[in-house]
């Protein structure tokens, strides 16, 4: 055999080993453990929640959209302490729009999470006002439990 | 000797005679290779339109040995689905032959899965793809302790690191998996038929440039990881083609019946689009053939009843009638306009069967209960249905006249001939209504030029399309916005004109006497018109994403662009300044939309539209070099075609990219490294 062929030999082993290894033959020595995506039971200890009240906007979309976007700024929460795999929910809901937004999270460590919402699209010809109210919510959630971490009613400006 | 030859035939063909049928030669072999792993790499576990759900549960129900769904395995909601027939209180799905494909991978995968996780039975495989393709890269180029060496480093790096952040898949999702991965399987098949479809008739590396074009600057390698059928049509279709254009080229013909083989087959995934595929094979490979002897066109004929056999079987076991395909039989429960006459007869009501089931639940949308956002793609939903109801009521009137004339005339005679078998006539009358009115409809659409802007040119917000579904995000692409290298077809009529300035009638030929290589643009050129008239008539419509109707005219147009000559003459030319230019393309382009990401915070629809405006640009500046280079070949250089040929090229590729990596998701992705990078970008879209 070459060179090249010892290689490729090697890793070829290296592949075999690792998909055995995880099979019921090895009694699934090896499993696909990287953090897990799903939610868990747990709770959290905030530090601080942080959403710039002011950020809330309703702008023109770009670009040949044509449709009026509800743009909110990314909600920043500081946790002192995480057990187990619970998540970060932030919501933002205006009424008058018909807009209930959601993103959450799962956290296990602790520290600081970012929650980005997406600027929403409105259909064409709803935004007639000039402000609207809206409410924004950031609550824990786990199997075993489900609280509101900060709650705050904020004013939306429209520009034209 | 005779004895010595018989011997041979009789022998097992070696693996190196099985892989240069397959695949041509090595370059072929690694394209494919090379275009799997590419679209594995952004594969999205997941359902990214709602009537994928219909097909994986066919997928699931046809494995257990039965065509009726009786296991409902996927489901976003609980209850019915867009896509779902019925017979006689019997639910079934559709696309039965986009299920059977996907059947032996189901078996490997599922195979594998006695003996190791399903996570890393995936990395093992992409990581084994990897050695493959660079150990044969290496053989290709004579040095292969190099690429032995790189090849082994990346092989073991992508292991390692996707171990490392590997998290378990479920077990259910095999048929998922299944399905998707023979959708790449297939659409890396498209790249390596245009490779050696244009092998036929241009130099090498053209084809090698078309072949990775193919995957990476046409929509299909956005539709390759999810498993809709337009990537299998697309697919079959170019192989029908690459297989009449050898029958053309060598006069062997063989190759004259397979064509059909792949034609018909396509009526298993969906009997229209098989319907006109045949139809529009059998008239050009008539009139173009050398001979048409009664002996030469029944071996065709058994060919193509063969191909067709699937489908009419997998017809006859549902409802009893051949050909009465799926589509045919009463859908149930959630609107689903489709292409088929039962759409058109749903049509109307389609509309308000979307807006009345709720919006946000069925069709994806801002699920509830706080589970984060699904994003409008996956709210695309139930497949297209006209938005349009005849804007333009006048101009229908008078445009088609002759041609719906010409085109009932046949579908008449057509019936008369097809009355003759024993099949209840009404199907068939139904099917043939279907047919002339899609045709007559979609050549009336040819007189509405704003609404050709809108499907072709320019989309933004589109008015009259339901955008409700998709959350009001513009993320509909036209023909030209999604796949900006057809800007340089701009030249076609200059081209064509000139050719019959210079040689008057002369230049007008009788089918039959054409060359191999005329007769191939010839079939071409056909099938681009009629895949496109027949879906006119519901265009533009939401859901669509890249015009994904008109799907396999991305190829067709691709081979279009190929064999122009001012772009043969400048890629023979100027090979490296395409290479480097796409490149750099692909390298800066990434950069830039990374830069637009961060800085302007574009909503979805703002960010596919921002795509949108740059494409369209790098397809106008292609159209205006290359009208150029047709009229005054001694002012542009070689280099500039080259150059912004790369440009479109790399432009779709980055929009690809995004679309798949940080704009639309959903699911998730199958390599666990590349979900680590996209997590990092999310933070910020």
């Amino acid at each position: 055999m070459e060179r090249s062929d010892w290689l490729t030999a090697v890793v070829v082993i290296l592949v075999a080993v690792l998909l055995l290894g995880s099979g019921p033959l090895a009694g699934g020595l090896l499993q696909p453990s990287g953090t897990p995506t799903t939610l868990g039971d747990g709770d959290v200890e905030v530090g601080v929640v942080d959403v710039s009240t002011t950020e809330f906007v309703l702008t023109p979309g770009r670009f040949g959209t044509a449709v009026t976007y509800l743009r909110v700024p990314d909600a920043a929460v500081q946790l002192a302490s995480v057990t187990d795999r619970p998540r970060l929910v932030y919501r933002v809901q205006v009424p008058a729009l018909g807009v209930d937004r959601t993103v959450s999270t799962v956290v296990t460590d602790r520290g600081q999470h970012r929650l980005h919402l997406r600027a929403q699209a409105l259909e064409p010809g709803t935004v007639e006002e000039d402000e609207y109210t809206g409410t924004v919510r950031v609550r824990v959630q786990s199997f075993s439990t489900d609280r509101t971490l900060y709650r705050q009613d904020v004013t939306i400006e429209v520009k034209r | 000797m005779k004895l010595e030859r018989a011997r041979q035939n009789l022998q097992w063909p070696s693996i190196e005679r099985v892989g240069r049928a397959l695949f041509g030669d090595r370059i072929g072999l690694l394209l494919w290779v090379g275009l799997v792993l590419t679209f594995a790499g952004f594969w999205r576990v997941g359902f990214f339109l709602t009537d994928s759900y219909t097909v994986a549960n066919t997928l699931v129900n046809v494995a257990d040995g039965h065509l009726a769904i009786t296991n409902v395995q996927y489901s976003l909601t609980l209850g019915t689905q867009p896509g779902l027939h019925q017979y006689e209180g019997v639910l079934y799905g559709r696309n039965y032959g986009q299920a059977f494909l996907a059947l032996p991978v189901l078996w490997l995968l599922d195979a594998g899965a006695m003996v190791a996780a399903p996570r890393f039975l995936l990395l093992g495989g992409w990581t084994l793809g990897l050695l493959l393709f660079t150990r044969q890269l290496g053989i290709l180029l004579d040095r292969r302790d190099t690429f032995a060496i790189v090849g082994g480093i990346a092989a073991v790096a992508s292991l390692v690191i996707g171990a490392s952040v590997a998290t378990p898949i479920d077990d259910g999702n095999l048929a998922l998996l299944a399905l998707q991965l023979s959708t790449i399987l297939v659409a890396a098949c498209g790249g390596l038929l245009v490779y050696r479809l244009v092998d036929l008739f241009e130099n090498g590396s053209i084809a090698i440039a078309a072949g990775v074009a193919a995957g990476l600057a046409t929509p299909i390698g956005f539709w390759a990881s999810l498993p809709k059928r337009h990537v299998i049509v697309a697919v079959l279709m170019i192989g029908a083609v690459y297989c009449f254009a050898r029958s053309r080229k060598t006069g062997d013909r063989r190759f004259r019946a397979v064509a059909y083989a792949f034609a018909g087959l396509v009526a298993w995934v969906h009997a229209f689009e098989g319907f006109f595929l045949v139809a529009t094979i059998a008239s050009v490979d008539l009139a173009t053939a050398r001979t048409n002897g009664w002996r030469e066109l029944a071996v065709v004929g058994l060919v193509l009843l063969l191909a067709l056999s699937p489908a009419f079987a997998t017809n006859a076991a549902i409802s009893g009638n051949p050909m009465q395909p799926p589509r045919l039989l009463p859908g149930v429960g959630v609107g689903d306009v489709e292409f088929s006459p039962q759409g058109e007869l749903r049509s109307g009501d389609a509309r308000s069967d979307v807006r009345t089931s709720g919006g946000g639940e069925i069709l994806g949308g801002d699920a509830g209960g706080g589970d984060g956002e699904s994003k409008s793609g996956e709210a695309g939903g139930a497949n297209g249905g006209s938005a349009n109801d005849g804007s333009g009521g006048s101009q229908e009137n008078h445009g088609p006249g002759i041609v719906a004339w010409l085109v009932g005339s046949l579908a008449g005679l057509a019936a008369a001939l097809i009355g003759l078998l024993p099949q209840p006539p009404d199907t068939v009358m139904v099917i043939l209504g279907f047919v002339i009115s899609n045709v007559t409809d979609g050549i009336a659409v040819l007189g509405q030029s704003e609404r050709l802007g809108h499907i072709f040119v320019r989309s933004g917000y589109i008015h009259g399309v339901d955008y409700a579904v998709n959350q009001f995000e513009a993320i509909e692409l036209t023909v030209l916005e999604s796949m900006p290298l057809l800007g340089a077809l701009a030249a076609v009529p200059v081209l064509a004109g000139r050719a019959i300035r210079r040689r008057g009638r002369s230049a007008l030929q009788w089918p039959r006497a054409l060359a191999p290589a005329r007769q191939t643009d010839l079939l071409i050129a056909t099938l681009a018109i009629v895949f496109t008239v027949i879906y006119l008539s519901r265009l533009p419509v939401y859901s669509m994403l890249t015009v994904r109707y008109l799907t396999p005219i991305y190829l067709l147009g691709l081979y279009g662009v190929v064999r122009l000559t001012p772009v043969g003459d400048c890629v023979a030319l100027a090979p490296r300044v395409l290479g480097l230019g796409y490149a750099a393309t692909v390298g800066l382009g990434t950069i830039g939309f990374l830069a637009a990401v961060f800085l302007l915070e574009p909503a979805l629809g703002e960010a596919v539209q921002l795509h949108a405006i740059v494409n369209l640009s790098a397809a106008g500046a292609l159209a205006l070099v290359v009208i150029a280079r047709t009229l005054v070949p001694d002012r542009i250089r070689p280099s500039w075609l080259a150059g912004t040929l790369a440009v479109a090229a790399g432009l779709t590729t980055v929009y690809l990219l995004f679309a798949a990596i940080v704009y639309f998701t959903y699911g998730n992705f199958a390599f666990d490294g590349v979900r680590v990078i996209a997590d990092m970008l999310a933070t910020s879209v």
